[in-house]
């Protein structure tokens, strides 16, 4: 699915700007032996000064140091500038020095590689950005990167993020706001008492910040690095005035105002919809046949230009081209509900794998993605993603689930979570009846039944064609090779949101035979739990975004002439980060297997980090238990 | 008779295609074939594509390019295919331009009739993508799936450069037609890709040439298959010569003579000779004049220590190899070339090699554009040695894996000029000992050290990446470490020294290797390093499977016997050959005093495996597998 950022993407690229009064290379403070520690760059002297003109007009200008120790680190280089049609570069420039401090090059703005800035997924945009283009032939190197760009659109103001990254060390980063318009600016400040940020008026300054490295499970940057953010009061958004004094303030502002005279569809569309659903007795049929309506006619297009950035095409536009974002999307199927009487509201919200909030205690321009909420149908509340041309009714596990979003309600902005998908939800059920040969061949018919987070990709299987699921197949089962597979039946209960699957396969030569002792790993169609990597001197707490339950039946049935030798002990896990069970019993016709794994969804110290791999590493050596029979010749 | 009969196949297929397909002529029948594909299958299919090529040679020279296709979309990811994205090429003499784009979709309405829906101009952009290329961009109203959709376009380009003609898609095409109006007096030769078996119809007529082909499967990519684009069906075209009544010229031409064309120019030939700009710091360099490996070495690394390539292809210099020198970067050519300079300088004999990577295909004709980079070639005593200094890791005598493309061409200031084999000769060789020993709680611990040669280094080599050691050490740890395998005082060699080979060492303790189930321990015999799942996962291949380079590792494992146990079972040894000598699998295992010796060696000289020979060689690989996955058995005493 192409669920793709809006407009708002523009805003992370926005961070970080610089600069003022302009300081040379033998100013630059010397770098510390173990400063360059997990460093890939070290940034010397960051500048960014932001400079509030009025409600719709802001100077940001920026003066960069940043000294790239090898290949890696040029990445954080970061030298360009995005513009617009309400945004002007008034100068850019960067010049290299080597090693000793030497000028190497000076690249003026008429060098920089000016190209579109359109983000992945997204047909056209009017955005642009100038970028240094330059190949370093030794490391270190000292990029001066300075740049000067007045704009008119006031919606984002950059942030204060003196650790822009990771694997990046930074000297002294240096933030300065000055408002000389007299509008109001909110802002929000996180984490300065941890890195000592000295903060006076509207300056903040952050020095010797060590570099921190990406790790595993990590609950990511901005959970542990410094940031201010700020926001104006009254703004302006590619020229359409705006205000923001809260949630409630800034929601009402796009209901009443931004959101206007977008709503309207063709007369006969709104004859069919309501002769299709004028026999049905209750809301929830209605919005049901709605959506779906919406997704069998339209498809996902993104096209963001000027204030289409921000706002949604209207619904007539969509109608007639049959395409839209997840704005005009969101909209279009608002607007069909409501010719129904049934409720339903634009929600701003992070599209993404991880669970992003939109930040409730700082009301700003957010959000990368909308889908629609509708507060009540028929007793219950449900969020629609209609960017998607398969999702059933109500669902949206996996890239909007469990977070706040911005509901835009008549009354203002109100912050909402979305769905939780409990990990008792999120089950892959998999039974199977195997019967072992004699010539250590195998039979098996499988069942596979997935709902919850793991519906949403099982279900992605029923568009693959039959070689396709072959190879799925193949991959997934990693104990055994050469597989034979038949009758592969995949069945989509969009109603139970329920994902079905069965098969039979076969294969030959199953665990190793040595004289008459036959070794088999019987744990054939799951497992394959990686083992997280080590961490040592871990930094970040670490956490499950959702939980789950796996849970595995294998009925064994022996062929004569084969008896057991040992099966399994009984082996149980019990910890906060989940349960692991696998046992066997002995039957009349062989034995069954049982296991099942239950994965907690959470947030742990990074303390516990050790006990957390301990925990994976247990599974992953106990999928791998072997059982011993004998055949007798 | 026979020639007769051919004439008229032809005038049937021109006019049997030329006339029932024509934009907006779409009858209910043509949603039928929707019947004769599978939507899982394939995401839409072309029903008919035709592109007619033509020239304006009056004052200014134009190349009109018409497009006309017509697409049927079979499943929802087929949606994409409504969205059409031309990019369009800066030329010296201006920017290429769509003119007259007409497009549609259809949908057969419930009472049978289509109905059409035209595109308006708002749907369409042109983004000035950078300062060469700009994309037209379009998207179609009201498209679902079953939808058929159509666009005719005309492409103006002021140049007479043409594109191959293309006659496979990543979609099925039912019919395909490509016409070509030869301009007059001009003569092209048509060389139709030998990597491809499907090989269009061509009928020519004077100025005219035609392509068709009915029918075309779709090309897929296939695991391990690098650029799979080189195995499409494509015709290119030279231009051979022309012939008018006052003036006549020949444009083939034959190796030797691009061979000395190439060398009088100034961005190529005349990089070889300027010397001054680098004389003394090269001699300061040098601590000898001899002419041998060592030194071949230094001369190498030394360029590659004041050069920088930056990322641009081609076999013509971008600025020159002295400028590249004072500015520390170039493109391929200022790199290479200044090599070859340097070693001529220096007195070895050394000669450009004209390549095409992977990417661009294999030239098909004697002739410069089928080229796009330039290594360097060194004849030492009887070894023919290539060097590339654009890539750090690189050692003398390799090159990257987009570059070892079958043949490159050496040119020669004499005007002569021979193909060289680009493919590795040498085996890359991994040779490891484990000596390892079994705890009582059924853990083997013990002792490795690797080494590991060429292509086999350089893996290990990008995967330590460019930091400090103890992150290249982390990186080469994370690269081969399994499951339960633990690994303590690990020590790391010759990862910079690129003209050696890859030394690891380290301790190990393992927890997986070893069952301990009623009275007997079952052992796998090569401990972590046994082959337990065959990576060859497919069925058939409809493309060759590239491994890369030949391949020796060799594995002795030395595995004391616990106290109180002795040996039930060991695995018989036991050879595997593939294709008779072309690859081999030997297993040796042998009780020496209260020690098994497990010896595995995998020989393998072929590096493409054709599709035909791939079930055989899947085999080959699962036998490996089955093999490995046998166990010593000891008993309890």
């Amino acid at each position: 699915m192409k669920k793709y950022p809006t407009k708002t993407w523009l805003m992370w690229m926005l961070i970080p700007y610089l600069s003022i009064a302009q300081i040379s290379y033998t100013d630059l403070e010397p770098i510390e032996d173990d400063f360059t520690k997990k460093a890939d760059a070290v940034i010397r002297s960051n500048k960014t000064v932001l400079t509030i003109k009025d409600y719709d007009e802001v100077q940001i200008e920026q003066d960069r140091w940043i000294t790239v120790l090898n290949k890696e680190g040029w990445y954080h280089v970061d030298a360009y500038t995005t513009y617009d049609n309400h945004s002007k570069i008034k100068d850019v420039k960067a010049v290299i020095y080597d090693e000793n401090g030497e000028e190497i090059e000076t690249i003026k703005e008429s060098k920089f590689k000016d190209e579109a800035a359109v983000p992945g997924g997204t047909l056209y945009s009017d955005n642009r950005v100038k970028v240094l283009e330059y190949t370093p032939r030794n490391f270190p190197v000292t990029v001066h990167f300075t740049s000067h760009k007045e704009q008119n659109n006031t919606a984002f103001l950059p942030s204060f993020k003196p650790l822009e990254n990771y694997n990046l060390a930074v000297q002294s980063s240096e933030f300065v706001l000055i408002n000389e318009s007299g509008e109001k600016i909110h802002s929000k400040a996180s984490h300065l008492e941890d890195f000592s940020i000295k903060k006076s008026g509207m300056t903040y300054i952050a020095k010797n910040i060590k570099a921190v490295e990406r790790e595993p499970f990590s609950s990511g940057l901005s959970s542990y690095a410094p940031s201010v953010k700020f926001a104006l009061a009254h703004f302006s958004m590619a020229g359409v005035e705006g205000f923001n004094e809260n949630w409630e303030g800034f929601g009402k502002w796009m209901y009443d105002d931004l959101y206007q005279g977008i709503f309207e569809i063709p007369e006969a569309v709104i004859e069919e919809i309501k002769s299709q659903t004028a026999t049905m007795s209750s809301d929830l049929e209605k919005a049901k046949y709605v959506y779906n309506y919406m997704q069998n006619r339209s498809r996902y297009i993104s096209v963001q230009v000027g204030i289409g950035g921000w706002k949604p095409i209207e619904a007539n536009e969509v109608n007639e081209k049959a395409y839209g974002d997840c704005k005009g999307l969101s909209n279009y199927t608002k607007a069909i509900l409501e010719q129904l009487d049934i409720t339903a509201y634009h929600a701003i919200i992070y599209g993404d794998r991880n669970l992003i909030d939109i930040d409730k205690e700082f009301s700003s321009t957010q959000g990368n993605h909308m889908i629609l909420y509708l507060p009540e149908v028929d007793g219950q509340e449900y969020w629609l993603e209609c960017t998607s041309k398969t999702n059933p009714f109500g669902y949206i596990a996996g890239w909007t689930d469990d977070r706040d979003a911005l509901v835009i309600t008549e009354n203002g902005g109100v912050i909402k979570h979305t769905t939780v998908y409990n990990y008792h939800e999120n089950k892959q059920i998999v039974e199977a009846n195997i019967v072992l040969k004699k010539d250590r061949s195998i039979s098996a018919d499988v069942q596979i039944q997935t709902t919850g987070y793991q519906y949403s990709f099982r279900s992605l299987m029923q568009e693959y064609s039959q070689e396709e699921l072959v190879k799925s197949y193949s991959n997934m089962i990693n104990g055994l090779n050469n597989l034979t597979f038949s009758g592969i039946n995949h069945q989509n209960d969009k109603k139970n949101i329920r994902y079905n699957e069965s098969l039979h396969l076969e294969t030959e030569k199953v665990g190793a035979q040595m004289d008459e002792l036959w070794l088999v790993q019987p744990v054939f169609f799951n497992g394959g739990y990686s083992i997280p990597s080590e961490v040592k001197d871990r930094i970040f707490d670490f956490e499950i975004d959702r939980g789950y339950v796996d849970e595995d039946v294998y009925r064994f049935t022996l062929e004569e002439g084969i008896s057991i030798k040992a099966l399994l002990d009984k082996q149980l896990l019990e910890t906060d980060f989940g349960t692991y069970e696998l046992y066997t019993e002995e039957t009349n016709s062989g034995f069954t297997l049982t296991r099942k794994v239950t994965i907690n969804k959470g947030h742990w110290s990074k303390n516990r980090y050790d006990d957390f791999r301990k925990f994976r590493e247990d599974i992953n050596k106990l999928d791998k238990t072997k059982i011993l029979l004998t055949i007798n010749r | 008779m026979k020639n007769l009969l051919l004439i008229l196949t032809f005038a049937f297929n021109l006019l049997a295609h030329g006339q029932d397909a024509k934009f907006g002529k779409i009858t209910a029948s043509d949603f039928g074939e929707a019947q004769n594909y599978s939507e899982l299958e394939h995401d839409a299919v072309v029903l008919h594509r035709e592109k007619n090529v033509s020239f304006v040679t009056s004052s200014n020279r134009f190349q009109y390019i018409k497009v006309f296709e017509r697409i049927l979309i079979l499943s929802d990811e087929g949606l994409d295919y409504a969205t059409k994205q031309i990019p369009l090429y800066r030329f010296k003499d201006g920017v290429e331009k769509v003119i007259n784009m007409k497009a549609a979709s259809y949908y057969l309405k419930e009472n049978g009739t289509v109905h059409q829906e035209k595109v308006r101009k708002s749907e369409s952009f042109l983004n000035e993508y950078d300062e060469t290329w700009n994309v037209f961009t379009m998207t179609l109203p009201l498209v679902q799936k079953g939808s058929i959709i159509e666009f005719e376009y005309t492409i103006e380009r002021r140049s007479m450069y043409i594109d191959n003609l293309v006659f496979q898609d990543d979609i099925p095409i039912k019919y395909i037609q490509c016409n070509v109006d030869i301009p007059e007096y001009s003569l092209y030769t048509f060389h139709s890709n030998p990597l491809s078996s499907l090989v269009p119809v061509k009928q020519q007529i004077p100025g005219k040439v035609t392509y068709t082909a009915r029918d075309v499967p779709a090309l897929k990519a296939e695991p391990r298959v690098k650029n799979y684009d080189r195995f499409r069906s494509y015709v290119q075209m030279e231009l051979a010569g022309v012939n008018t009544p006052m003036y006549s010229k020949t444009f083939t031409t034959t190796w030797d003579e691009i061979s000395s064309e190439i060398f009088k120019r100034s961005n190529f030939g005349k990089q070889l000779t300027g010397r001054s700009f680098y004389k003394t710091d090269l001699n300061e360099h040098l601590e000898t004049n001899s002419l041998d490996k060592e030194n071949l070495s230094n001369i190498y690394h030394f360029v590659k220590s004041k050069v920088q390539w930056n990322g641009e292809y081609g076999w013509k210099t971008q600025n020159g190899v002295r400028d590249a020198y004072k500015n520390g970067s170039g493109n391929v050519a200022d790199v290479n070339l200044l090599l070859v300079n340097m070693l001529n300088y220096a007195g070895f004999e050394a000669y450009p090699v004209l390549i095409a990577t992977k990417s661009r295909g294999i030239p098909l004709y004697p002739t410069l554009n089928g080229f796009n980079y330039v290594a360097a070639a060194v004849q030492l005593d009887e070894e023919l040695i290539l060097l590339d200094a654009t890539i750090d890791k690189l050692a003398v005598g390799q090159l990257p894996d987009k570059v070892r493309n079958w043949q490159g061409r050496l040119v020669k200031n004499d005007g002569t000029s021979l193909f060289i084999n680009l493919y590795p000769t040498i085996h890359s060789n991994e040779t490891q000992i484990i000596n390892a020993s079994i705890t009582p709680d059924g853990k083997a611990i013990g002792d490795v050290s690797k080494r590991v040669t060429e292509y086999m280094a350089l893996k290990y080599r990008n995967v330590a990446g460019d930091q400090d050691i103890e992150d290249q050490s982390k990186n080469i740890q994370e690269f081969i470490g399994e499951d339960g395998l633990g690994i303590k005082e690990f020590r790391l060699e010759n990862i910079e020294n690129l003209e050696e080979p890859v030394i690891l060492r380290y301790d190990f303790i393992y927890n997986q290797t070893i069952e301990k189930i009623d009275d007997y321990l079952f052992v796998s015999p090569l401990l972590f390093t046994s082959n337990s799942t065959n990576p060859f996962k497919l069925k058939e291949r409809e493309l060759p499977l590239e491994l890369g380079y030949p391949i020796i590792t060799h594995t002795i494992v030395n595995i004391d016997i616990p106290d109180g146990y002795k040996i039930k079972y060991l695995p018989s040894n036991e050879k595997h050959v593939y294709l008779n000598n072309k690859g081999s699998y030997q297993l040796l295992i042998k009780e020496i005093g209260n020690r098994i010796q497990i010896s595995a060696k995998f020989i393998m000289n072929d590096f493409i495996i054709m599709q035909d020979k791939y079930s055989t060689f899947k085999e080959f690989y699962e036998s490996i597998v089955q093999k490995d996955k046998e166990k010593i058995v000891l008993e309890r005493i």
